[in-house]
C-alpha cells in the first residue's frame, strides 16, 4: 500500500532522516521505533507532506505523490493522529471528530460518525462534553476517531502511548489490534517498542535517521540491538581483542 | 506445491526488490556502525552507507575477501558483542588463521527456516526420517540440515560421516527416508549397497539433498537410480551462514537463491566489474539479515550464472546455475575444502622435503582419493629407507592434520617433476576419467 524508498529530509543543514526505505501491505499493522529525536516524526510528517523531501519517493498506492499538498494526501486516503492528540479543548468531542471530515460530504461524515462512536462508546457518552475534559486515553481515542471520520486506508500514529499510563497504553493498542482486524492498515512510531512490537506484525528500528534493522515483532523483541536503540544506550562491551 | 515460507517464495520482483532496499541498507549502516573493519574499508573508499540508494549503489561497495575474516581472527568481523552470540562455526584452518562465523539467536532461527525452505523444496516433510550423514562438529553442513529438519517436524538421525555398512543398516531398519550427505557418499553408499547384494528395494529412501561439493547430471543419474530417490543440490558457504543459501526444486533446473536474505550479484573475476543477469561469473553475496556477521559484497570465488524463470514450481526466486568452477585453486575432495596453499605450507615445516610437488585427484570406487607427489631433497634421497619412510609418515600425518583427509603421498626422485614457468599448475584431476 506505501512505499517509501530512499527518503532524506533536511531541516536546514541538519539530516533528520537519510535514506529511509519502508514499505507497509494492505492490511498490515507496522511499528517504527526508535529514542527520542531518532526521525520518528520526521518520517510521517514527510508521509503526511507537512514537510518537504530532499530525496526519495514516497508511492501509495502505486502513486507518487512526494510532491502533493497534505490535504490530497488526505484524500487519497491517509490520515494522521498526531504526537500529543493535539485535540481542540475547547471544542465538544462530537465537534472534534467533525473537524477531521471537513473534506467530505456531511452526509458520509454523519454516517462515519455513528460508526465511530459505535466503536467509542465511551466517546459516544460525552459526545456533548468539553474535550478538554477528557482524560488523556479517552483523548487519544478522540484523535484516532478524528482520524477516521475521513475513512482512511492508511492510518499513521505518532507516539500513541505519550503520556498515558500502561494499563491505558494497552486500551488504546488493543483498539487499534481491532481496527487492524476490521482491515485498516496502520503504520505507528514509538518510543515505547515493547508496546507497540506486542501489537504489531512487523517494526523498523531507526536511530540517527537511518533505519537499521527491521523485522517481525516478536524477532525484534528478543533482539538486544533494539534494547540499545531503544534506550539510547551506546554498550559496546565487545570481546577485546 | 508445497513451501516452507510462502510469502518470501514467491514474492513478486517488486516485493522483493524493496525489501532488499530496505535491509541493505540497514546492513550497510550496521557494518558500518558496528565492525571497524567496514568503518575502515568505506572511509578509505570516501563511501557512507548513506551513498546506498539503490540496490545498483551496491556496486560501489568494496570486496569482503576470505583473508580478510583471517585477518579479523577471531571474532573481529563480528557486528555484536560477544554475549549476543549464540553459536560459533569456524574452518578448520590448521595452517594460518581459520575463518570464524558467529550467529546471533535470530540468525540460527532464519537459518533454519532458510535450510527449511530447501529441504521442503526438494520434497522432505514433517512425515520423512532424514539420515544426515554429512560430518558434524565446527562444519556447518551437518548442524545446518539437522535443525532445519527438525524445524520441519520430520525425525532427524545424526549418523554424522562414516561406517557405511552401518549406515546401510540404519536405513534399511530406522527407515530413513531421506538422505543428507556430499554426492560422492550418496555414490559410495549405492556401491556398497551393491557389494552387499541389496538394491533400492531393501532401504526406502525418496529423496536426497546433496550438497557440499560440485556435481553433474551424471552422478545425480546414478544416484536417483540406484538408491530410488530424488536427488537436489544445495548450496552454501559457512562464511555467509552455510547450507541454505540456495537449492533446487524437485524440477531440479536451477537453485533458486533465498534472495530475501542474501544479496547476489555476478562479477568479472578479474575486472571486479558487476555483470548483468544471465552471464557467467563469479558469485558475490551481501548478507541481508544476518546480525552476528554481516558480510558486504564476499567474493565466493564461485562461478555461475544468475537468471529468473517461471519455475513450476511456483517459487519466484531468482535462479543461480551448479556453480561450475572456481576463480581459485581450491579443490573439494569428498567435500573437503583443499587449497594448493595448505600443503605448501605443510612441506614448509619439514627440510627433507623440497617445495616441489604435484596433486592427482583420483577416483578409488566412487571415492575421491588425494594423491600427493613430492620430491625429495638429495640427501633424503640418498639416506636409508627407513629414514625415507618415517618422514613419509610424518609428512602424512601432517598433511592429515592440516587438510582434514589422509592423502596417498609418494616420494618422488630430485628433479623429477615438472618445473613452471609463469602459474604453476600443480593440480591434476583425473576424477571424471
Amino acid at each position: 500500500m506505501l512505499k517509501v524508498t530512499s527518503l532524506s529530509v533536511n531541516y536546514g543543514f541538519v539530516n533528520a532522516i537519510r535514506n529511509v526505505s519502508v514499505h507497509i501491505k494492505k492490511g498490515e499493522f507496522v511499528a517504527l521505533i526508535g529514542s527520542n529525536g531518532a526521525g520518528k516524526t520526521t518520517l510521517l510528517n514527510s508521509i503526511m507532506g507537512l514537510v518537504p523531501k530532499k530525496d526519495g519517493e514516497i508511492i501509495f498506492k502505486e502513486t507518487d505523490i512526494s510532491k502533493n499538498p497534505p490535504h490530497s494526501r488526505i484524500s487519497y486516503g491517509i490520515s494522521l493522529v498526531p504526537e500529543g492528540r493535539r485535540i481542540f479543548p475547547n471544542m465538544t468531542v462530537m465537534e472534534n471528530v467533525e473537524m477531521g471530515g471537513y473534506s467530505k460530504k456531511r452526509s458520509e461524515v454523519v454516517s462515519k460518525m455513528d460508526e465511530i462512536f459505535h466503536f467509542f462508546p465511551i466517546l459516544q457518552e460525552r459526545r456533548t462534553q468539553l474535550a478538554g475534559m477528557l482524560s488523556g486515553g479517552e483523548q487519544q481515542m478522540l484523535a484516532i476517531a478524528r482520524a477516521l471520520i475521513s475513512s482512511p486506508d492508511l492510518l499513521l500514529m505518532d507516539e500513541p502511548s505519550m503520556g498515558l499510563a500502561p494499563l491505558v497504553v494497552k486500551e488504546v493498542y488493543e483498539k487499534l489490534s481491532m481496527l487492524k482486524n476490521m482491515g485498516l492498515t496502520i503504520f505507528l512510531v514509538e518510543q515505547n517498542a515493547m508496546a507497540a512490537l506486542k501489537y504489531a506484525d512487523r517494526g523498523y528500528v531507526i536511530e540517527n535517521g537511518r533505519i537499521i534493522m527491521q523485522g517481525k515483532s516478536d524477532e525484534l523483541i528478543s533482539d538486544n540491538e533494539i534494547k540499545r536503540a531503544y534506550l539510547g544506550k551506546e554498550y559496546k562491551e565487545k570481546w577485546e581483542r | 506445491m508445497n513451501y516452507w515460507q510462502k510469502d518470501e517464495e514467491t514474492m513478486s520482483i517488486d516485493e522483493i526488490k524493496q525489501l532488499q532496499l530496505e535491509r541493505l541498507q540497514s546492513v550497510l549502516y550496521r557494518a558500518y556502525e558496528n565492525v571497524s573493519f567496514y568503518k575502515k574499508k568505506f572511509n578509505e573508499s570516501n563511501l557512507s552507507p548513506d551513498d546506498c540508494r539503490k540496490l545498483s549503489d551496491i556496486s560501489k561497495f568494496p570486496f569482503t575477501y576470505k583473508n580478510d575474516l583471517r585477518d579479523n581472527y577471531p571474532y573481529g568481523m563480528f557486528a555484536v558483542p560477544l554475549r549476543d552470540i549464540v553459536r560459533i562455526h569456524s574452518s578448520s584452518g590448521t595452517t594460518g588463521k581459520p575463518t570464524v562465523v558467529g550467529y546471533t539467536k535470530n540468525d540460527l532461527e532464519n537459518w533454519k527456516d532458510l535450510v527449511a525452505r530447501i529441504m521442503v523444496a526438494g520434497g522432505v516433510s514433517k512425515n520423512d526420517i532424514v539420515h544426515i550423514a554429512f560430518t558434524y562438529g565446527l562444519f556447518t553442513g551437518g548442524f545446518g540440515l539437522h535443525y532445519a529438519a527438525e524445524h520441519i517436524g520430520a525425525s532427524v538421525i545424526p549418523v554424522s560421516s562414516g561406517n557405511t555398512k552401518r549406515q546401510i543398516m540404519i536405513m534399511q531398519d530406522y527407515r530413513s527416508s531421506v538422505l543428507v550427505s556430499t554426492p560422492s557418499y550418496a555414490l559410495h553408499i549405492a556401491e556398497t549397497l551393491e557389494k552387499l547384494n541389496l538394491t533400492k528395494n531393501d532401504i526406502h529412501l525418496k529423496y536426497a539433498l546433496l550438497g557440499s561439493e560440485p556435481w553433474g547430471e551424471k552422478i545425480r543419474e546414478e544416484v536417483e537410480k540406484k538408491l530410488g530417490v530424488i536427488a537436489t543440490d544445495n548450496y552454501g558457504l559457512s562464511e555467509v551462514m552455510g547450507p541454505g543459501v540456495s537449492g533446487e526444486c524437485i524440477y531440479k533446473n536451477g537453485l533458486h537463491i533465498n534472495e530475501d536474505h542474501f544479496y547476489v550479484e555476478i562479477i568479472d573475476p578479474e575486472t571486479g566489474e558487476v555483470l548483468p543477469e544471465g552471464e557467467k561469473g563469479e558469485l558475490v553475496i551481501t548478507t541481508l539479515t544476518r546480525e552476528a556477521m554481516p558480510l558486504i559484497r564476499y567474493r565466493t570465488r564461485d562461478i555461475t550464472r544468475l537468471y529468473r524463470d517461471n519455475c513450476p514450481c511456483g517459487r519466484r526466486l531468482i535462479k543461480m546455475d551448479k556453480p561450475s568452477g572456481r576463480t581459485d585453486d581450491m579443490v573439494i575432495v569428498n567435500g573437503v575444502n583443499v587449497f594448493p596453499t595448505q600443503i605448501e605450507e605443510v612441506l614448509k615445516q619439514f627440510d627433507e622435503t623440497t617445495p616441489h610437488y604435484m596433486v592427482f585427484l583420483k577416483k578409488k570406487g566412487k571415492l575421491d582419493m588425494l594423491e600427493i607427489d613430492i620430491e625429495m631433497t638429495e640427501n633424503l634421497f640418498f639416506d636409508e629407507m627407513k629414514k625415507q619412510k618415517e618422514i613419509l609418515e610424518m609428512v602424512t600425518e601432517r598433511m592429515f592434520n592440516v587438510l582434514g583427509i589422509k592423502p596417498k603421498i609418494k616420494f618422488v626422485e630430485p628433479k623429477s617433476i615438472e618445473r613452471f614457468e609463469g602459474k604453476a599448475k600443480r593440480i591434476v584431476d583425473l576424477r571424471d576419467e
